[in-house]
């Protein structure tokens, strides 16, 4: 229902602003309409057993949220701390009929950008390595591309990882 | 008409209550043999259900409940006896009308049951037959329209059913000429025709009401079906096209019901109106006026007792005449058909009565409409006044401003009543609440420390006033959650009923403090654990009456249901007078199965636990209910499962008590803070039994390949939470051995530190996490951190899992591999 209703006001209004994020030397989009909140990393509590994919969770103003590591994900080395100054998007997603945050960690945020649905070209099928399936559509960008991050596969497959427990 | 979500929600939830109300009324009614007030509770739950169903547009559902409200009826008029068997079928009847509701809320609607049907109509139109039922009318309406005054037949297709009782009543006849009465104001004959009396009845329904998803027009059909109506109402109320708010109701009606039903049938009609609606009954007396019976006088009545209109005492005693020739015209309004246009046709002539009386208008009258009937019956025309005096009501409404006219009804009357302050809310939302009270609080008892810093003295007390209004807050909320037990308990009388009745035992069941409050998730999921104790006491503990006669015990048998508090806990118990359980038996099953040493004496206070233990059972023949191999450990993981215990008391030959010790409220947890390998994590203190420190590698010790740890001269198996959370790094050498119950056997589990007491809120973790058994769900400290809480029991079983992995065994057991 909510959808239906932006999706007419993105053809009238033609443009839509996605946060743009760096990550692993890639550019990536975000719609703005889907971040609650950029948080700078705070102190997370460990959870022992739970995927390597989830850095921990943190109190968001009294809410239990977790947050995880999109490099691990994306299999981007966890390492190198090169060039980072890791924030955390708070993201909403639905779980049935209940709206979820969760925090997805990044190497940076970097802008705010406004794009056309025209913009967006259709993505590679491969050469994205692991974030291949996480990639909506390429949007041509100063001398570069900006990657559409299709954030609701990346929640499921967050989900399915997590129940398989260890 | 498409009926919104919304409202077949709220039909559903209401159903649900109605159904309850149905059930626990039918029961007293057998218990109290009719006692008035709870048959007239128990009807209206059906006609309310029945009412409720019409109007979201389920008459499947409409037309079975309209059979169980027609016994009930007959029961109110004294005409069916209460019986068993009678209630019985009611019961079943009831219990086919919650499947037909559940099944219209999952999409899947079931029709009515043929049977049951087909048995409450040898009921109703058996030997017991007396009266008939109370819908009569229509066939009457069509006599007097073919015999005398052409007057609209209404709901012909309801007549069927009624005509052949009133025919043989005799009442047709008797019907047409009161028809004639009713046309001649002032006929003696008027009070002397039995019950039969007409009633004029004014209906301003609230604005609100299509929104709450009421049709008004069933309301209507009701009326019909309860002797001859005329139907008036006034278009002129409804504003302009451009000003129409379409899901307003802007009409109101005025009825004119001849009818021999008693009064509260009347009444009964309008139950679903009655919250924001103004509905007045007035009986037509002799000199054909009214007289005001219930419910607000209609605001014509008012304006008639104020001097101020200029109309006069005696002119309205002329105009009611003429009114009453006005209904005269309205009857004999030709070839009025189709309903639609009935309404429309008798809202001109009739609606010349209110405003000839009292040449006023008013809030549910008045107007040009009636001015213009007023005139053609030859009344003064009101005129402008009436008309300003119309739009002057309007816009006042349904307000009760009426500045005190005679006749008012008392503010509290019947239809006036405001339902008990209470609301309905979200369920997450209130637990959102809750979480957010408890963050207050802690923030709160954060800021405290504030009250050490000099610089701060100032705000002292705003601090103090802080820490108090917080915990009100956290306290109050956490009060929201609360329900009494009774939304438990009051299913059992049923149970308890139908179960003695299949086992052929007599069985008294009492319910005791059924006041006392527990949270909401708790009195939801101890309902299935409590039948199934209540099931074992009918089948197992219970003895049938004679086998109680031969034991020589004089009471019969009783289940006991009781609640209350013991400390900070609500302890429910179960008692039976029945055998008391056989410890003899107990503890031989016990040594077959391999779960106690041989010669373990059945005195030993072990045995009793026994029977909670996973695939234990007594019994070698599988009964019908319980001993089905779902044991009693099912009902002991269900209660753990709420941070609560449960135990047995029994007595041979006396009874057995079975105890549920419950937390009030799941939403804060009394817990222990412990921190392993830098991290800190909360215990619930429900399920530690003990703390013992120890130092290190000394006094563990390896038993049959598992690390144990000797307490007091006992080898406790010992979980270490390093070794489950693969912490890196050394253990401390001095750590905590919190001691918790696993398959009734003491376990370890050691941690690091332990840190102190803290009263948590918790929260679930995410979506995502649930699959992580080991945590309970998480909570935030003192200090803004987040605290993931312990699951002792899945931790236990987990590293027993991983045990037996390595080890290729089970871990099964109860005592042996402890005391060896």
């Amino acid at each position: 229902m909510i959808n239906a209703v932006s999706d007419r006001v993105d053809d009238t209004e033609r443009t839509q602003s996605y946060v743009i994020f760096r990550l692993g030397g890639e550019g990536y989009a975000l719609e703005v309409m889907r971040v609650q909140e950029v948080l700078d990393v705070a102190t997370l509590t460990h959870v022992p057993g739970a995927k390597k994919t989830l850095l921990g969770v943190l109190n968001l103003r009294g809410h239990v949220v977790s947050v995880y590591d999109l490099r691990e994900l994306f299999g981007l080395p966890v390492e190198n701390k090169a060039g980072r100054d890791p924030c955390v998007l708070m993201v909403e997603s639905r779980f049935g009929a209940e709206v979820q945050v969760t925090g997805l960690l990044v190497d940076r945020v970097s802008d705010v950008l406004e794009f056309t649905p025209e913009d967006i070209q259709a993505a590679p099928q491969l050469g994205l390595g692991k974030a291949t399936p996480f990639v909506r559509g390429l949007i041509r960008h100063q001398d570069g591309f900006l990657l559409v991050l299709e954030v609701d596969r990346v929640f499921a497959a967050l989900g399915s990882q997590a129940a398989e427990g260890n | 008409m498409a009926v919104d979500d919304r409202f077949l929600r709220m039909f559903f939830e209401e159903a649900r209550e109605l159904l309850v109300g149905l059930e626990e009324g039918l029961l007293d009614l057998e218990r109290r043999q009719g006692d008035r007030a709870h048959l007239d509770k128990t009807f209206r739950a059906a006609h309310s259900l029945k009412g409720a169903a019409q109007m979201v547009g389920l008459p499947g559902i409409a037309e079975f409940t309209h059979g169980i409200e027609t016994v009930l009826d007959r029961i109110r008029s004294g005409s069916l006896a209460v019986e068993s068997d009678v209630i019985g079928l009611l019961l079943e009847a009831r219990d086919h009308l919650s499947v037909m509701v559940e099944a219209e809320a999952s999409g899947t609607p079931v029709g009515g049951s043929p049977a049951i049907n087909a048995r409450i109509h040898t009921l109703l139109h058996g030997p017991s037959r007396s009266e008939p039922p109370m819908a009569v009318s229509d066939p009457i309406a069509t006599t007097t329209e073919s015999e005398s005054v052409k007057s609209k037949p209404v709901g012909k297709a309801k007549a069927s059913g009624s005509d052949a009782k009133s025919r043989s009543r005799g009442e047709s006849r008797k019907a047409t000429s009161r028809v004639e009465e009713v046309a001649r104001p002032g006929s003696p004959q008027n009070e002397r025709r039995g019950e039969r009396q007409t009633f004029r009845i004014r209906v301003t329904p609230g604005h609100d009401l299509l929104r709450r998803g009421v049709n008004p027009l069933g309301v209507l059909d009701e009326l019909r079906d309860l002797g001859a109506c005329t139907v008036a109402t006034d278009p002129d109320l409804v504003p302009p096209l451009d000003e129409l708010d379409p899901e307003r109701c802007f009409l109101t009606w005025t009825v004119d019901l001849e009818t021999d039903a008693e009064l509260e049938r009347i009444h009964d009609v309008f139950l679903f109106l009655s919250e924001d609606s103004r509905i007045s009954v007035e009986r037509r007396l002799q000199d054909g006026g009214y007289e005001l019976i219930s419910g607000h006088a209609p605001p014509i009545v008012e304006l008639e007792e104020k001097p101020s209109t200029g109309v006069s005492r005696a002119r309205s005693g002329a105009s009611r005449k003429r009114a009453s020739q006005g209904v005269e015209a309205a009857k004999a309004t030709p070839d009025a058909v189709a309903p639609e246009r009935e309404v429309e046709e008798s809202s001109a002539s009739h609606r010349e009565k209110p405003a000839a009386a009292n040449s006023g208008g008013s809030g549910s009258s008045g107007r040009p409409a009636a001015a213009r009937a007023a005139s053609a019956a030859g009344g003064t025309p009101p005129g402008g006044a009436g008309n300003g005096a119309g739009r002057g009501s309007l816009s006042g409404g349904n307000h009760p401003s009426a500045t005190g006219g005679g006749g008012v009804g008392p503010p509290g009357s019947t239809y006036g009543q405001r339902a008990p302050a209470r609301i309905r809310v979200d369920a997450a939302q209130l637990d959102d609440l809750v979480g957010l009270a408890g963050e207050l609080a802690v923030l709160s008892d954060n800021l405290q420390e504030l009250r050490e810093v000099p610089e701060v003295i100032a705000w002292q007390h705003t601090l103090e006033s802080l820490e108090r209004v917080s915990r009100q807050i956290r306290d109050t909320t956490l009060e929201l959650r609360m329900v009494p037990v009774d939304e438990l308990f009051s299913r059992f009388p049923r149970v308890v009923r139908d179960l003695a009745d299949r086992f052929g035992k007599e069985i008294e069941l009492r319910i005791i403090g059924a006041e006392t409050r527990l949270d909401r998730t708790i009195v939801e999921r101890l309902g299935d654990p409590m039948i199934h104790l209540i099931r074992n006491a009918v089948d197992h503990a219970l003895e049938t009456p004679q086998e109680r006669a031969a034991r020589g015990k004089k009471e019969p048998g009783r289940i006991t249901l009781s609640a209350g508090h013991e400390g900070d806990r609500v302890a429910i118990r179960i008692e039976d007078n029945g055998r008391g359980l056989d410890r003899e038996r107990i503890v031989k099953k016990g040594i077959a199965l391999g779960m106690v040493p041989l010669g373990t004496s059945p005195d030993d206070p072990r045995v009793d636990t026994l029977i909670f233990e996973a695939g234990f059972s007594t019994r070698d023949k599988v009964g019908e209910l319980s001993g089905r191999g779902v044991g009693l450990d099912v009902v002991r993981d269900a209660v753990r499962g709420l941070r609560g215990s449960l135990s047995v008391e029994s007595t041979p030959g006396q009874g057995t008590s079975f105890i549920f010790r419950l937390p009030l409220t799941l939403a804060l947890i009394d817990g222990l803070l412990v921190e392993t390998a830098g991290y800190r994590y909360v215990v619930p203190l429900a399920q530690v039994e003990e703390c013992v420190a120890f130092s290190g590698s000394s006094n563990a010790a390896l038993s049959k390949g598992r690390l144990c740890v000797a307490v007091r001269g006992e080898l406790i198996p010992m979980v270490p939470l390093r070794k489950i959370f693969q912490s890196r790094g050394e253990a401390p050498a001095r750590q905590e051995l919190l001691l918790t119950r696993h398959a009734g056997q003491r376990v370890g589990v050691a941690v690091d530190k332990l840190l102190g007491r803290v009263q948590a809120v918790i929260q679930s973790l995410g979506e995502g996490l649930h699959g992580l058994n080991r945590f309970s769900g998480a909570t935030i400290l003192g200090d803004g951190t987040v605290s993931l809480i312990l699951d002792l029991a899945a931790l236990v079983s987990e590293s027993r899992a991983a045990e037996s992995h390595t080890h290729g065994k089970p871990g099964v057991g109860v005592w042996a591999e402890s005391s060896s």
